[in-house]
């Protein structure tokens, strides 16, 4: 990305005024509704608006100077242009038609070919509407076992969004028709939704496998025992071997998440830890105390000249 | 569906008044229902454009009139030329050639 400075066209000392009236300039030149055959006129836009939006916010652009921030990151909430609606079907209300009288012997041909393409009569004049992006946050469990679910988009449309089991984060779904209206009886455009899969409170995602930490107590840990362990489709059992350390891990093999593709599940990995009592138990430090090991160990033995 | 108060609150510097003033002159042309003013999509996208045109554009009110207008025509042609492209491309190969000759002959 370019510097805002230089998308701007001025130098590092300009002043407030003169950054307002350069946007100003650059902004007519640019804005993507009052030029609506340029593709690159969109993004070009919203680059000069981010580059804007960091710099007339004084406190923005100090921290940019002082390079505490970078320039990415100050975009405004995305919004669909006016001109995607006005090319579409229901902006036809705002068009203006002068007609083509001065075209002399031509505009009545012309007139009457066009006025029967309004109509939708004559055929082929059927046009598709245009394809809408959005971004869309999802839950890790509902990505992780699909749903279905009727969603907000940052334009305020509803839309129904049907989840596929497994969703990774940053993959776009498509919705076949949910896009712009379509012309003269044309089929509607598709919608794009890139998903941003939230992170869980205690499920991490690594590929397809799954990783949790589980506290257990102090007797699981010696004496091992069965636990029940949460899993993205339900809890299950979990045996714990007698003497298992902190830090030691335990695979639920099958028990990850979904790969469509190769329709294979991945595993889930419990790293346990070993948590002492809430309250500080007399007769556990009292055994502790009066415990002589006969094997004693020294587990910070690794740490060698360290110490 | 987007009604007028939500309008006012969505942008900040646009006042009630301005809105009004707006759809009077026909720039906006929300449904009228009972309990007020209905904004499409499209009605949304068109007050966004106007208040940036006005506020962030710096575009004289004066001026404003003109320059919607103008981007009226300019869509409303872009409609009229789409709707003249697929009833060429609707046509067989022949015609397509045909036409496409002529318009090289008519550009010279």
């Amino acid at each position: 990305m370019p510097e805002p400075y230089d998308i701007l066209g001025v130098d590092r000392t300009a002043s407030a005024e003169q950054i307002r009236l350069a946007y100003r300039k650059l902004a007519k030149e640019s804005h993507p509704d009052l030029h609506p055959g340029d593709k690159a006129s969109e993004a070009r836009f919203k680059q000069l608006n981010t580059a804007y939006t960091l710099l007339s916010d004084p406190e923005k652009r100090r921290r940019f100077d002082a390079g505490e921030i970078d320039a990415e990151g100050q975009e405004r909430p995305e919004h669909t242009f006016y001109r995607s609606h006005a090319d579409g079907g229901e902006g036809a209300k705002y068009h203006r038609y002068e007609g083509f009288g001065d075209f002399d012997s031509m505009g009545d041909a012309f007139a009457e070919i066009l006025r029967r393409g309004e109509r939708g009569g004559g055929g082929g004049l059927k046009m598709r509407g245009g394809d809408i992006s959005y971004n869309m946050p999802v839950g890790f469990m509902e990505a992780a076992r699909g749903t279905k679910k009727q969603a907000a988009m940052p334009d305020g449309k509803m839309l129904n969004v049907s989840i596929p089991e497994g969703l990774r984060d940053g993959q776009t779904l498509r919705l076949k028709e949910q896009g712009m209206p379509g012309i003269g009886g044309g089929p509607p455009g598709d919608a794009y939704i890139e998903v941003r899969v939230l992170p869980h409170r205690f499920f991490s995602r690594h590929g397809d496998d799954v990783h949790m930490t589980l506290p257990i107590t102090l007797g699981e840990a010696v004496l091992g025992g069965k636990v029940k362990v949460p899993t993205v489709s339900g809890p299950v059992e979990l045996r714990i071997p007698k003497a298992s350390n902190s830090g030691a891990t335990l695979r639920l093999r099958g028990k990850g998440i979904l790969d469509k593709r190769s329709g294979q599940r991945g595993d889930q990995y419990v790293h346990l830890q070993v948590a002492l009592p809430d309250v500080p138990d007399d007769e556990l430090a009292a055994f502790l105390a009066e415990w002589a090991p006969k094997r004693p160990y020294d587990p910070r033995g690794d740490l060698g000249e360290a110490l | 569906m987007t009604t007028f108060e939500q309008i006012v609150e969505m942008f900040d510097t646009l006042a009630g008044e301005d809105l009004t003033v707006w759809i009077e002159r026909g720039w906006v042309r929300p449904d009228s229902i009972d309990a007020g003013y209905r904004f499409s999509d499209t009605d949304l996208a068109r007050v966004r454009l106007i208040w940036e045109l006005q506020y962030e554009l710096d575009i004289h009110r004066d001026t404003l009139p003109t320059v919607l207008s103008l981007l009226d025509q300019v869509y409303g042609l872009r409609h009229q030329l789409r709707h003249l492209a697929a009833a060429v491309s609707a046509q067989p190969p022949a015609v397509r050639e045909e036409i496409a000759r002529a318009l090289k002959t008519s550009q010279n």
